[in-house]
């Protein structure tokens, strides 16, 4: 078992092979070796931590990611999301938000994609003016320049 | 009557005077008494009517000639007179008939002219002659000059006694009576003086009111204009101040305090309330916004930060507040369009949309199926102008849009063959040289001096090229570094007809349709195969050491070169259960449907008659290590399934025939490593596996053609071009078509990744492969100049493509060369140039 600590000093204790779903925490177990000191986790809350480790626990009997398909930028892009992590990600944006942070300073690839993918996928599709409206984004381009980009981007449609 | 009467115009016509009169009446008076008196009495009488009846009367019993020539002669006078006053009616006054009455006298001696007067015309005389005293003085005119006159008068004379005595009176008076036309004459030329200065006064004062008017109606205009200007103004003004308090309404402030009254007697209609803040400014709003917090309790406000709080949360700019890197992560699971669509969303988005990161991306995915690796730009900043190159060309083949035109001139017969290696092109000719080209430069790099040559192959790991001749059964290899014939292939009872090699085998087809495989190093004939009832159209070798052949009757064998024995054959045809078929390939390679072209590279193979293009695909088995394609990004150095690296040949100092240390050494070690892609030519990667020959190929498409005679593949991009024949006939078919095989499998055909556009319908899709192809004539630079290329001399031969461009050899000698980079040609204007 594992004792993790959030930057709100609240304590979480996991099995072990959940913990090392998060790739930061494995290796600090591999450097410190087997202690019952707590690891903190400064950059963390508890309430982020929970859902993170709620992932880590349905996903604990995955098989690991191949080592080195991680930055392979020829490989198919899709933005597929299993049906249990679409159910875990439907949160408000800022726990979005805040997952992908966290999934990513843990360390967490899988649950990392999963973060981005639906994003990616908030994004696909949309208008610039639903997009800004989906995220309360004020638009800082005149009308000519939105006109402007919309036209050097045409190449793009054309074919 | 005919001398009087000139004698009387004569006076009368030049002087018309009121002296006139005079002389006329000492003539006058011997018979003109008693005319005038007849005038006289009409006149006496007075009444149209009167006057009528003694001309009336008479007449009757009398005949005509007298009293027609009274009545004429008062008529007459009248009828002259008469038109004076119809002529001025307006001028009611006396005055007129004084001006005319010198007019009368030579009014009357045209009176003798024999138009019979109307009756009519004398009723109005009675009048005028009441007036007028000279008219007795012209009667006496008429007597004389006329015989038959004096009757007529002397009947109107007797007729008329009873006036007599007056008519004596007047008659007396003549001398006054000069004196008083005279005077007369005076008073007229006083009236007509005096109408003439009225007139001119009436003129005057006529011209007078005209520019008056003239004035008053400028004046009007310009007032006019004054009040359309200061209506513009006014309205102006009441615009500037509507907009001024849509601005600044007042009543908007107004409408807040209603709206905070009904909130206080407890319903708020929220619309109501959102109206209103809308319509407030910005510092406005902040102003209500701080009122309301100062008047809030200390718990309303916590509870609004939580309100608030959660607002925040709930909709703020996820991607923005990423760091930039896991930005760039998200948005890297878009594709370009997508990409493109979200970037005026914002500042950030578009900052983070033109990322290097993202461009590099999307330019490896596209060009990791090129056979040279790309060369990545000298900036980051280079990406995104590269993809859209790449772009372009992608899209360029997918349309058929060549876009450059390079013609290589120098042959001098049918250009048979093509092989396109990088930058440099093979070509073998009926005029039997092999030419070697640099197509960076255009120039020929080499010319070798052979037979006719029908086919060529070559291999660039061994810097080795294979040339197979039309009508001698020879192959003959050359060095494509030094030039140098290596190696004679004599076996072939005939021309040969198709070859293929790789490091270790060269097969040869035919035209004596045997199929004999070499050790193209020693020059050794390793087994001769000669099942073959049919004329061989292609061969390849697959694998290591396995070689298919097709013959033009559409059947297709497999031969295992070690073992020395076929391993299978079937026929195209019994591929038609395959549900892509639809029974398209029941007659293939009987009658019509002879096979026309063959064109093999690895696993992939095509074949195709006039009307059908079937690409297949042998089953891939066994170990995969395909699909870890060696990138061209900077990882691939570290790929560990990099294909071996050929040592360089030692140019000058390889005997033909004998193999160096050196070289036994490259072959056992290519040998050894079962790794080899026939023709794999410059791919910087190689296909490991094992062919299973006993297993029927995989139909990945049947493309429906129209009449065409030559092509050639892409495999790796999946891109099959081929072309009609350019016959003589006129109006005959002269194209070159380029279809794009879109059928993958998902998994199974690792070489060609999907264009952005297509990745989603295909990700996660397990459709079985569809013949999606559509095939497109190639238009662009080639349908701009296709009057020097679709004629019938420049009938294509051969063609050979990559993944640039493609070469087409002609009849004529002509080799030309269309490249698909660039953007100049687009869809929907074909006609343009430069």
């Amino acid at each position: 078992m594992v004792t993790l600590t959030t930057s709100d000093n609240e304590t979480f204790t996991v099995d072990k092979k959940v913990a090392e779903k998060s790739v930061l925490i494995k290796n600090m177990l591999e450097d410190v070796g087997e202690s019952d000191q707590a690891i903190p986790l400064p950059n963390v809350t508890a309430s982020v931590l929970k859902k993170v480790l709620e992932w880590c626990e349905h996903h604990k009997d995955d098989p690991a990611p191949p080592e080195n398909e991680d930055k392979d930028d020829t490989r198919k892009r899709t933005t597929d999301i299993s049906e249990w992590d679409q159910k875990f990600i439907a949160v408000d944006q800022e726990m979005l938000f805040e997952i992908i942070l966290a999934a990513n300073y843990l360390d967490i690839k899988a649950l990392l994609d999963v973060g981005c993918k639906t994003v990616a996928n908030m994004i696909k599709g949309k208008s610039p003016e639903e997009i800004r409206k989906l995220f309360n984004i004020v638009n800082d381009f005149t009308p000519e320049e939105e006109a402007q980009i919309k036209k050097e981007n045409e190449w793009a449609e054309d074919r | 009557m005919a001398t009087p009467s000139p004698l009387a115009r004569r006076p009368s016509a030049p002087q018309p005077q009121g002296r006139r009169p005079l002389a006329v009446s000492t003539t006058r008076r011997p018979s003109g008494g008693p005319a005038a008196v007849n005038a006289n009495a009409g006149a006496a009488a007075a009444g149209g009517v009167a006057v009528m009846s003694p001309i009336s009367l008479p007449s009757p019993p009398v005949q005509r000639p007298s009293p027609p020539q009274n009545g004429r002669g008062t008529p007459r006078v009248q009828a002259l007179k008469n038109a004076p006053p119809v002529r001025s009616p307006h001028t009611p006054f006396r005055p007129p008939p004084q001006q005319r009455h010198s007019l009368p006298a030579p009014a009357i001696q045209v009176l003798p002219s024999p138009s019979p007067p109307p009756p009519s015309e004398s009723t109005h005389t009675p009048h005028r002659h009441a007036s007028q005293t000279p008219s007795p003085s012209l009667r006496p005119v008429i007597p004389p000059s006329s015989l038959s006159s004096s009757p007529a008068s002397f009947w109107a004379t007797t007729e008329d006694l009873a006036s007599d005595d007056d008519l004596i009176t007047e008659v007396d008076e003549h001398a006054p009576d000069e004196e008083f036309i005279r005077s007369l004459q005076g008073v007229g030329a006083l009236h007509t003086k005096q109408l003439r200065s009225l007139k001119r006064l009436l003129e005057q004062s006529q011209t007078g009111a005209a520019s008056q008017l003239h004035a008053l109606q400028a004046e009007s205009r310009n007032l006019r204009l004054e009040m359309a200007r200061e209506r513009v103004d006014r309205e102006r003004a009441e615009r500037a101040l509507e907009r001024e308090r849509v601005r600044r309404p007042p009543e908007a402030t107004l409408d807040m305090t209603q709206v905070v009254r009904g909130s206080l007697e407890g319903s708020i209609r929220d619309s109501e309330v959102r109206g209103a803040l809308r319509t407030l400014r910005p510092a406005e709003r902040m102003r209500l916004i701080h009122i309301i917090l100062d008047s809030c309790l200390p718990g309303d406000i916590s509870s609004m930060i939580r309100l608030l709080d959660k607002y925040l949360k709930s909709t703020f700019d996820v991607l923005g507040n990423l760091p930039e890197e896991l930005a760039i992560q998200t948005l890297a699971y878009l594709s370009v369009p997508e990409l493109l669509a979200v970037e005026p969303v914002s500042h950030t988005w578009q900052g983070l949309v033109h990322h290097p990161a993202l461009w590099r991306g999307h330019c490896l995915r596209l060009s990791a199926t090129d056979p040279v690796p790309l060369r990545p730009p000298a900036n980051p900043s280079g990406w995104e102008p590269l993809y859209r190159g790449l772009h372009h060309r992608e899209s360029n083949w997918s349309l058929g849009l060549a876009q450059s035109l390079r013609l290589l001139p120098g042959h001098t017969g049918y250009v048979t063959t093509l092989h396109l290696r990088g930058t440099r092109l093979f070509s073998g000719s009926y005029d039997e040289t092999v030419r070697v080209w640099d197509l960076t430069s255009g120039e020929v790099v080499k010319e070798l001096k052979v037979k006719a040559v029908s086919c060529l192959e070559s291999l660039a790991e061994e810097e080795v090229f294979a040339v197979g001749f039309h009508d001698v059964g020879r192959v003959q290899i050359f060095s494509s570094l030094t030039w140098s014939p290596l190696q004679t292939l004599q076996g072939h009872l005939y021309g040969i007809r198709a070859l293929s090699l790789n490091s270790t085998y060269l097969v040869s087809a035919g035209a004596d349709k045997a199929l004999v495989c070499w050790d193209w190093r020693a020059g050794t004939k390793i087994v001769r195969f000669g099942q073959q009832t049919n004329l061989n159209i292609g061969v390849q070798l697959l694998g290591e050491d396995r070689v298919v052949g097709v013959t033009v009757d559409g059947v297709v064998r497999t031969f295992s070169i070690p073992r020395r024995e076929m391993l299978s054959q079937f026929r195209l045809s019994d591929l038609g259960l395959n549900l892509l078929a639809d029974g398209r390939l029941g007659g293939v390679g009987q009658g019509q449907n002879t096979l026309q072209w063959f064109a093999a590279k690895g696993r992939n193979m095509t074949c195709a008659t006039k009307s059908l293009i079937l690409r297949l695909e042998w089953p891939e088995e066994g170990s995969d290590s395909s699909r870890t394609t060696g990138l061209p990004s900077p990882l691939a150095s570290r790929h560990p399934t990099q294909r071996k690296v050929s040592a360089p040949l030692p140019s000058p100092g390889f005997p033909p025939g004998v193999a160096t240390p050196q070289r036994t050494d490259t072959l056992r070690r290519s040998s050894l490593g079962r790794v080899s892609v026939a023709s794999a030519a410059s791919t910087p990667r190689s296909v490991t596996f094992d062919v299973p020959l006993g297993k029927l190929p995989r139909i990945v498409s049947i493309t429906d053609t129209p009449d065409i005679s030559v092509g050639a593949v892409d495999p790796i991009k999946g891109r099959v071009v081929t072309s009609t024949r350019f016959s003589t006939r006129t109006g005959a078919d002269r194209r070159i078509f380029v279809s794009t095989c879109r059928a993958t499998q998902s998994g199974q055909s690792p070489h060609r990744p999907p264009l952005d556009g297509e990745q989603n319908s295909e990700s996660g899709s397990s459709q079985p492969a569809q013949a999606g192809n559509d095939i497109l004539p190639i238009t662009g630079i080639w349908q701009a100049s296709s009057e020097e290329l679709a004629m019938p001399e420049k009938n294509p031969m051969s063609i050979a493509l990559d993944h640039e461009e493609m070469v087409v050899g002609c009849a004529d000698g002509t080799i030309y060369v269309l490249g698909f980079v660039g953007d100049t040609f687009r869809v929907g204007e074909p006609d343009q140039e430069g």
